[in-house]
């Protein structure tokens, strides 16, 4: 233990009073002497077991003849007069720490001269000074590692955190805290319970925040407090080792087609903008939906989706906007919130929409503008904030036309049109999706593995799906249930796929030897299959080149040559 | 996207995406990588990939491999002409010309081995192959699977050797080209597995190699975080099932298990999984593996290991103790899970007397949950 120079000041000052020599204990150790050669070991000091099985201060007044003498290894040497230990009073539990003092006989003939008793007891105040410097001592070593490891921790909680003490004085905080400009908040709000303000979170966004407050008590006194951040929005904590799930999850395919969407898709979701999502009946809509409402910032809220084509007229209104009690027959006792209340800081799919009654258009018009619904039969606005994606597959711009569909609430929603492409034009994907629903439906319904034949996969490339992706999935599901065969035939397939595909050939593949075409014949057709394919842009070109396997200069020279024009 | 072509800069890419095909098995492609690139840059060649949708049904294709110690072939490196050999010779066997050759396993060697012949004879590659993944016997294909013979097969090496084989019965046939390869130093070259357009279309795996290069491009975007990322869209959107991360640990022991052919690696976690414990099996592929001693992915799904933190694809003789490693599962195509191809190539061949589990039932959470693929 390192002693402070408080102590060594009191020793000094002692030893000047009175010439001695004088032994600090301190937990079986010697921590001060002023002796030269002392000895170290607490068993080579028997008078400090002595204290131990006394409990009390002991003198030796007649050294070398005293009983504790004998045991010393220094008896034969040793000139002093008087010997005393005071030991402090922790000693009681485990011997060793202590002050010992030794006197020579000159010393002991000065301290006789005013009487001895009053010496001792001046020295023993000496003993318990000293014990009290050595505790605060210890004590002050035991703040400074509280303090360091309180400042450890700190750094180590993403939380602001800011440490009070009782004069409201901040004692401590984190560098979050700091970021968050709590010390800010709480100067102007001494004595707050716990109250809500706005924090900039990582992504430079305001977001709500909660300050919650630990008030310390010591005999009813304030002693301190801790302030600490919360996110006011509860986020779902993320279970444990599930993999992070990948973007677009649902969506399979690879066609140029596609990804121009999905890319789209991923540009947009971040932002708040409406979204009509437009696209033959079985495209995944939703699915894309879905996606948007994952991708965005408010993918811890709601995601609430409604056909507006399957409810009918007369309900939609209510399920829409909900309705107040006694609203009219039949409403439920309390009322009942709408779905876009529901989808209050979420995002609310409207499908259909095209099959939305013309009066309500007019009131989703209003829910757009005022951002504000009320009930149906409610008095007060309620006040709302959501993201609308809204999908249809109808022709708006020839609804608009016949007066069935309202023209401002058109350019509301078409804010950011996303025109999904039907499984035709992505011929690609087919065998995809058809490759993703087999080994999906062979898994949920516990079926043995099947797969196609080519025969029948030619078949199916070649059927030209009106009922996009649902009809594809409903097929296989199908077949999956159906069939007990391993390898499923043409012959296995829907009648309607037989028919249709029996004198087509497929859309997409041929299977015509290639070498028939003059090289330059089939270049020129197949560069110009390709671009139509993945775009006539820089982008576009520069994946055709990857296909042919040459470079984005020759593949320019080359339509130079062949003379191609868009 | 298929791929017509194949130029020096997909050699790269293309290797490393046969590494993760090899589950952890496939011999060192890297051997042969740059003999290849060089090759095709010198001549500016491009080696010709035919798509299988436009393989035309009248054409005869046959399979070109190596067979053998991948380690031996590393001591005398090929450079394609024993291939062309044993093509020239199982021509002669089946009087017709060879019209398309395919990779009989598109996973480590056994792809850059054939693009290799294809750059030496001109003779194009179709984009599929037979096993979809690595595997340890030579009758594990799905041509013999669904019922298509080996043979004939025309075997060669590098000194001169050549044989034919016509055995009618594919584990027959197996065996004695095995022996045969005995006299040939442990390492041989075969051309076999003749048969249409037609008929390979019926059976293949397709577009393996030009998922290999896909996956390839993926991985080279280190680090693993990336890298998982690409790799997961890149399977998703294939025949494959969509990768998953089974583990990130540290090899804490590598050891035989001596009854049985198995190896085993044994890892501790790291990261989230810092509280459990890994164990891989090995008979020459990753076949079993759990995790705190439960299954977690069997064979044929693709169980690989990538370098943690860096994403780079390695064999499963490449690691040590104390290396850092993320195990990532890839369900395999259906072709491979049927009930009949499960009896060639399903963990009851590897020695596990149970039934296949697919890796999606294994987590169904992430296949099927919420937000599942």
């Amino acid at each position: 233990m390192l002693i402070s120079g408080a102590i060594t000041a009191a020793v000094n000052s002692l030893e000047n009073l009175l010439p001695c020599q004088i032994t600090l204990w301190y937990r079986q150790k010697i921590i001060f002497t002023t002796l030269p050669s002392p000895h170290t070991l607490v068993k080579e000091w028997p008078i400090i077991g002595e204290a131990q099985q006394l409990n009390s201060s002991v003198v030796i007044n007649s050294p070398r003849q005293h009983h504790l003498c004998l045991k010393c290894p220094v008896v034969d040497t040793c000139s002093t007069a008087l010997e005393l230990f005071f030991p402090f009073l922790e000693n009681s539990q485990e011997p060793g720490s202590g002050v010992c003092l030794q006197f020579t006989q000159t010393a002991l003939d000065y301290m006789k001269t005013l009487g001895l008793n009053p010496w001792l007891r001046h020295l023993k105040n000496y003993a318990e000074h000293i014990e009290f410097l050595l505790r605060q001592n210890a004590q002050i070593k035991k703040d400074l590692l509280h303090t360091q490891q309180i400042h450890y921790l700190l750094s180590l909680i993403p939380e602001g955190v800011v440490l009070m003490d009782e004069q409201r004085e901040i004692s401590t905080m984190n560098e979050p805290a700091e970021k968050l400009k709590l010390p800010h908040y709480l100067e102007n709000n001494k004595n707050p319970k716990s109250f809500k303000t706005l924090g900039n979170n990582f992504n430079l966004m305001e977001t709500p925040l909660q300050i919650q407050v630990k008030n310390f008590y010591h005999d009813k006194k304030f002693i301190g407090a801790l302030y600490h951040s919360q996110n006011a929005i509860p986020t779902n904590p993320t279970p444990q080792r599930v993999p992070p799930a990948p973007e677009l999850p649902k969506i399979i395919g690879k066609s140029p087609a596609l990804q121009k969407i999905i890319s789209m898709v991923k540009q947009v979701a971040g932002s708040e903008s409406t979204i009509l999502l437009r696209g033959e009946s079985g495209t995944g809509k939703e699915l894309f939906a879905h996606s948007i409402h994952e991708l965005s910032l408010r993918s811890g809220g709601p995601f609430v989706a409604i056909n507006c084509a399957a409810i009918p007229e007369s309900l939609l209104e209510s399920e829409l906007f909900g309705y107040e009690e006694g609203s009219f027959t039949g409403a439920k006792k309390g009322g009942k919130p709408g779905i876009i209340e529901l989808a209050n800081n979420g995002t609310l799919f409207l499908d259909e929409i095209g099959d939305m009654p013309l009066t309500l258009q007019a009131k989703l018009l209003r829910v757009i503008q005022e951002k504000s619904i009320e009930r149906v039969g409610g008095s007060r606005p309620i006040s709302i904030n959501i993201r609308l994606v809204a999908a249809t597959h109808r022709n708006l711009e020839e609804m608009i036309e016949a007066g069935t569909f309202r023209e401002d609430l058109f350019f509301r929603l078409n804010v950011i049109p996303i025109f999904i492409p039907p499984l035709r034009q992505r011929p690609e994907d087919i065998e995809l999706l058809l490759n993703y629903y087999l080994r999906k439906y062979c898994l949920l319904l516990r079926k043995p593995f099947r797969i196609l034949s080519y025969a029948a996969l030619q078949k199916l490339l070649g059927y030209n799906w009106p009922g996009n992706i649902r009809e594809l999935e409903n097929m296989v599901e199908y077949l999956v249930n159906i069939h007990n065969q391993e390898i499923i035939a043409p012959g296995d397939l829907p009648l309607n796929i037989r028919q249709l595909t029996n004198e087509k050939t497929p859309l997409v593949h041929t299977t015509a030897p290639l070498p028939q075409k003059t090289k330059e014949q089939r270049s020129q057709q197949e560069i110009i299959d390709l671009l139509n394919r993945y775009g006539w842009h820089t982008e576009g070109k520069k994946r055709v080149a990857a296909v042919l396997g040459i470079s984005l200069a020759t593949l320019y020279r080359r339509i130079k040559k062949y003379k191609i024009k868009e | 996207m298929m791929r017509e072509n194949f130029v020096d800069q997909d050699i790269l890419p293309l290797t490393l995406g046969s590494i993760l095909l090899g589950s952890g098995g496939g011999g060192n492609a890297f051997t042969l990588t740059t003999p290849l690139e060089n090759d095709l840059k010198r001549n500016k060649q491009r080696i010709k990939v035919i798509p299988y949708h436009q393989l035309p049904d009248n054409y005869t294709v046959a399979s070109v491999g190596l067979l053998g110690s991948p380690e031996l072939m590393e001591e005398n490196l090929p450079d394609g002409s024993e291939g062309k050999r044993a093509i020239n010779l199982l021509e002669k066997a089946i009087n017709r010309k060879v019209d398309a050759l395919f990779a009989l396993e598109a996973a480590g060697i056994n792809i850059l081995y054939p693009l290799m012949v294809a750059a030496k004879t001109g003779i194009p590659l179709v984009d599929g192959d037979g096993m979809g993944r690595a595997f340890p016997e030579l009758h594990m294909t799905t041509f013999h699977i669904y019922g298509q013979p080996g043979t004939p097969s025309a075997l060669a090496n590098s000194e001169g050797k050549e044989d034919l084989f016509f055995h009618e019965d594919n584990f027959l046939f197996d065996l004695n080209i095995r022996k045969a390869l005995v006299k040939y130093g442990g390492v041989g070259y075969f051309a076999g597995q003749a048969m249409t357009g037609r008929e390979m279309k019926e059976f293949i795996v397709p577009g393996t190699l030009s998922f290999a290069l896909e996956m390839g491009l993926a991985l080279k975007n280190g680090p693993y975080e990336d890298t998982f990322q690409g790799l997961s869209h890149v399977t998703k959107n294939s025949i494959y099932g969509q990768a998953i991360e089974l583990f990130i640990g540290s090899v804490v022991e590598i050891g035989n298990i001596a009854t049985q052919k198995l190896k085993s690696v044994v890892l501790k976690g790291i990261k989230h999984y810092q509280a459990d414990s890994f164990q891989v099996l090995i008979q020459n592929e990753n076949v079993f593996a759990y995790r705190n001693d439960k299954m977690v992915a069997m064979v044929p799904d693709i169980i690989s290991f990538l370098e943690y933190p860096s994403g780079k694809p390695i064999n499963n003789n490449e690691i040590y103790n104390g290396m850092q490693i993320a195990v990532i599962g890839i369900p395999c195509p259906n072709m491979l899970r049927t009930t009949k191809a499960l009896t060639v190539v399903g963990p009851a061949s590897f020695g596990y007397k149970s039934s296949y589990e697919p890796l999606e039932m294994f987590h169904p959470d992430y296949y099927f949950g919420k937000n599942g693929v």
